[in-house]
């Protein structure tokens, strides 16, 4: 009886597979290394303080008589930012790639890829730098102080355009070819095959293109803690100043103490945890997902 | 090596060594029957031919041979297989010299990206082989025996892949004999060659009689007639394939004793 | 009616995207441009940032970064080597490593910045220091790595797994000999890959390797990474915008040459398989 892989492999082989396997293992701990590290880390302060207040306290002040750490205010200004940016960029990013595939002249179409391609490396800071020195002070002659959730949405909406419109990009191409070639023989105009049978036919790539997105947008720090004033009460309007919960731990990580500063890994959990579920709720709905 | 031989009759004529026996073998692929009780015996030194139409487990067949059938997931080989006497499907058995001594030619040729003197001086060295001349030795007999030695003596350390689908499908051949192998299982290694490339391959087959133990499954039945002085056909029953007649070329297609046989012969069918 | 609505919408999107874009890059290059010069990538930096250059701050990038590569290549390629050549031997650890390199990918920058900072910084005792950013790193590059390279693996036509099988050459001599280097371009497409996405983080270097200026004299030494030295002349530096800029140039045109590199390497790898 023959099954797959029940001979003596030569030596070499046997340390090849025993030394790969080893890393592969390894690889795969890592997240769990840093989730439960992180978990760890935040244990003091979840069961000192309790779950419940990080929603429920007064406010954000850890460093009070008494401490307060309501985490609240940061998370509603998070959703805010990236709820904000995802409208604004996700159409914009379907268009854009939908005019990169189906109506752009192909030397445009090349070199606005290569643009957006360029852009998708840019970090963060030059990003935030540019929203600081040049958005900013515009919003502020508008209305201040400019620092603001809108700076934060706008600023955001720029920097996950590129991953929108490339992974847009990629899902609405690799329709099958055989697709383009039904409609175009069945006489359907261009916006006819778009809307009717190319993108929901790219549906599920479409999807994953909104959620990675999304989960960038989620886990933005350097930028929002450049653009968005950094106050840590609840924005009551697109104009006010906040604080997203990735800033909040960037600003005071380098001085929190003890039970700040394991409140501080609690917001590092409640990043995590969000991303994650996002990414469950993806795979429930069938997104096809790919990380570049 | 123990060696499976037959009695010695008091006739004139020698009996052929068992290269190859098959009893009741059968091939899964996850769990589902490709290929189910095939009993067959090849003698060593033949030419058999497998024939039948696609489908009917010629390839799976071979693949139990060189214990490819390995590298499939979920495939599953139960029976019996011997080799010179030796059960190829036994566990712990050694792969790596078992697939020297059986070579393998596809259908696709499949050169490495390689030069072609390194084609055939990479599985040399890892055959053993250490010493230079040798190998080099070895090379050249390869290449000779395959017609291709003129052909590219100037040319060694070129791409192997700049050949023609001929030449590359030569070279197989001779990185296959350069192993001095004793089976060569071959997986109809001229469709997609033209007819020039074909009789060159031919010939080569017709020069092995009697120096390798040759299974040659093809779909051309007049190659079959050609080459080989045995033929054995496949057919689907019950779902899977199976043997249904084997024999002497000539005899099996003049006189087919099974209706498929005749029938396929005939071009009536498969 | 609805063509044109389409077409409008499309043309339209496009042209505000790259309006956008363009003000970026614009903005960059005219704020940047006048304070770059050779000067500027040869000599430190003085009075916080504002004069000088950013000799010693390259330096600092250029040693995190080795560390982080070196780090993440031997491990990532070992790795996708498993998942490639073993894995389908052992189904549920493939997919329990194919699931956690997933959800390691996703796991926002300043997660790793805390976890760097608790892990490497504290209890395994390195402070702030180059190991500890490159070592952060590494974790963050990793998936990619792998991801790629495996990519690139499982692209190897199957006929020369199988000639090579039935050829009767070991896994080693088939891996090192002919599926490595078939697959080289892929290999150095994730190297790449995962170099940019090093040199744009900035949240998980700030907790690890730090914010000193000076010249690192060890891998020990605390040090300031490009994009770190950009947020410190943006946030910290009054008067430090045109030194930021300029830094931020160099940084952008740093992410060009990867990228070109990429695509000469995924055109030269395309025609090579074909």
């Amino acid at each position: 009886m023959s099954t797959p892989g029940r001979s003596s492999p030569p030596d070499g082989d046997a340390a090849l597979r025993a030394v790969t396997g080893l890393a592969a293992r390894l690889s795969g701990t890592v997240v769990v290394g840093i989730a439960l590290f992180v978990l760890w880390q935040a244990w003091p302060a979840l069961q000192a303080v309790g779950p419940l207040r990080f929603v429920t306290d007064a406010g954000w002040h850890p460093l009070a008589q008494p401490a307060q750490f309501n985490l609240l205010p940061m998370l509603v200004a998070s959703v805010a930012v990236t709820l904000g940016a995802m409208l604004l960029a996700g159409p914009l990013g379907l268009f854009t790639a939908i005019f990169m595939t189906d109506y752009a002249p192909p030397a445009l179409a090349r070199l606005l890829r290569g643009v957006v391609e360029l852009l998708a490396g840019v970090p963060s800071v030059v990003y935030g730098l540019w929203g600081l020195v040049t958005l900013v002070p515009l919003l502020a002659a508008w209305q201040p102080p400019g620092a603001s959730l809108l700076a934060g949405i706008l600023v955001l909406a720029l920097m996950i355009l590129p991953t929108m419109v490339l992974a847009s990009h990629a899902a609405i191409a690799g329709v099958a070819a055989e697709h383009r070639l039904t409609v175009a023989a069945l006489g359907f105009s261009c916006a006819g095959s778009l809307w009717g049978v190319l993108l929901p036919a790219a549906r599920a790539g479409l999807c994953g293109a909104l959620l990675l997105s999304t989960t960038r947008a989620l886990g933005e720090t350097m930028a929002m803690l450049m653009v968005t004033g950094n106050v840590a009460r609840m924005p009551d309007s697109l104009f006010a100043p906040a604080r997203t919960l990735t800033a909040n731990i960037a600003l005071e990580l380098a001085y929190a103490m003890d039970r700040h500063r394991a409140a501080l890994f609690v917001g590092g959990l409640l990043l995590t945890a969000l991303v994650l579920a996002l990414v469950r709720l993806a795979r429930g709905l069938g997104c096809a997902w790919r990380h570049a | 090596m123990s060696i499976h031989s037959l009695p010695t009759t008091t006739c004139a004529e020698p009996v052929p060594q068992t290269a190859l026996q098959a009893l009741d073998l059968t091939v899964r692929y996850r769990g589902r029957a490709a290929l189910r009780g095939v009993n067959l015996t090849v003698a060593d030194g033949s030419v058999t031919a497998l024939i039948g139409p696609s489908g009917c487990g010629k390839t799976s067949f071979l693949n139990c041979i060189n214990r490819m059938t390995d590298l499939i997931a979920g495939c599953e080989v139960s029976g019996t297989l011997s080799l010179f006497g030796e059960d190829v499907l036994t566990d712990g058995s050694n792969l790596l010299a078992l697939r020297r001594r059986v070579g393998m030619i596809f259908q696709r040729a499949n050169p490495f990206p390689l030069s072609i003197r390194r084609n055939l001086d990479l599985p040399l060295r890892e055959y053993g082989i250490r010493s230079a001349s040798e190998r080099a030795g070895r090379l050249e007999q390869a290449l000779r025996d395959v017609g291709l030695w003129r052909e590219v003596i100037d040319r060694l350390d070129d791409p192997a892949l700049a050949l023609s689908g001929g030449q590359r499908q030569r070279l197989c051949i001779a990185r296959a004999i350069a192993l001095e192998p004793q089976v060569l299982l071959m997986d109809e290694p001229c469709s997609g060659l033209d007819p020039h490339a074909t009789a060159a391959i031919e010939d080569l087959i017709h020069g092995w009689h009697g120096r390798y133990t040759v299974l040659i499954v093809t779909h051309n039945l007049a190659q079959a007639r050609r080459v080989s002085d045995h033929t054995a056909v496949f057919w689907l029953q019950d779902g899977a394939g199976t043997q249904v007649e084997h024999g002497p070329t000539g005899a099996l297609f003049a006189a087919p004793r099974h209706p498929v046989t005749a029938d396929y012969v005939a071009g009536r069918a498969g | 009616m609805r063509d044109r609505l389409s077409a409008v919408a499309a043309w339209g999107a496009a042209g505000l995207v790259l309006a956008a874009f363009a003000w970026l890059i614009g903005d960059v290059l005219w704020r940047g441009l006048p304070g770059l010069s050779w000067q500027f990538l040869v000599s430190a930096p003085a009075d916080a940032g504002r004069a000088g250059g950013i000799a010693s701050i390259l330096l600092a990038t250029v040693w995190i970064l080795a560390i982080a590569i070196g780090t993440a290549l031997p491990l990532g390629l070992a790795t996708a080597v498993w998942l490639a050549e073993f894995g389908h031997r052992q189904p549920r650890l493939q997919g329990h490593v194919n699931h956690a390199l997933d959800v390691l990918a996703g796991v926002p920058s300043i997660v790793f910045g805390l976890f760097g900072n608790a892990f490497f910084a504290v209890t395994l005792g390195l402070g702030f220091s180059i190991l500890s950013g490159g070592l952060t790193l590494a974790c963050m590059a990793l998936p990619i790595l792998v991801r790629v390279t495996g990519a690139g693996l499982q692209a190897v036509p199957a006929e020369l797994r199988q000639g090579a099988a039935a050829c009767g050459l070991t896994q080693w001599t088939t891996l090192s000999r002919l599926l490595l280097p078939a697959a080289l371009p892929a290999l150095l497409a994730g190297t790449l890959l995962g170099i940019g996405r090093a040199l744009a983080e900035t949240a998980a270097l700030i907790f690890t390797s730090g914010y000193v200026d000076r010249y690192p004299g060890s891998v020990f030494d605390s040090a300031r990474a490009l994009s770190v030295h950009i947020y410190d002349l943006a946030m910290n530096v009054p008067g430090g915008e045109r030194n930021g800029y300029a830094s931020a140039l160099v940084l952008v045109a740093l992410i060009l040459c990867i990228n070109l590199a990429t695509h000469a390497l995924a055109r030269g790898w395309q025609r090579s398989m074909s």
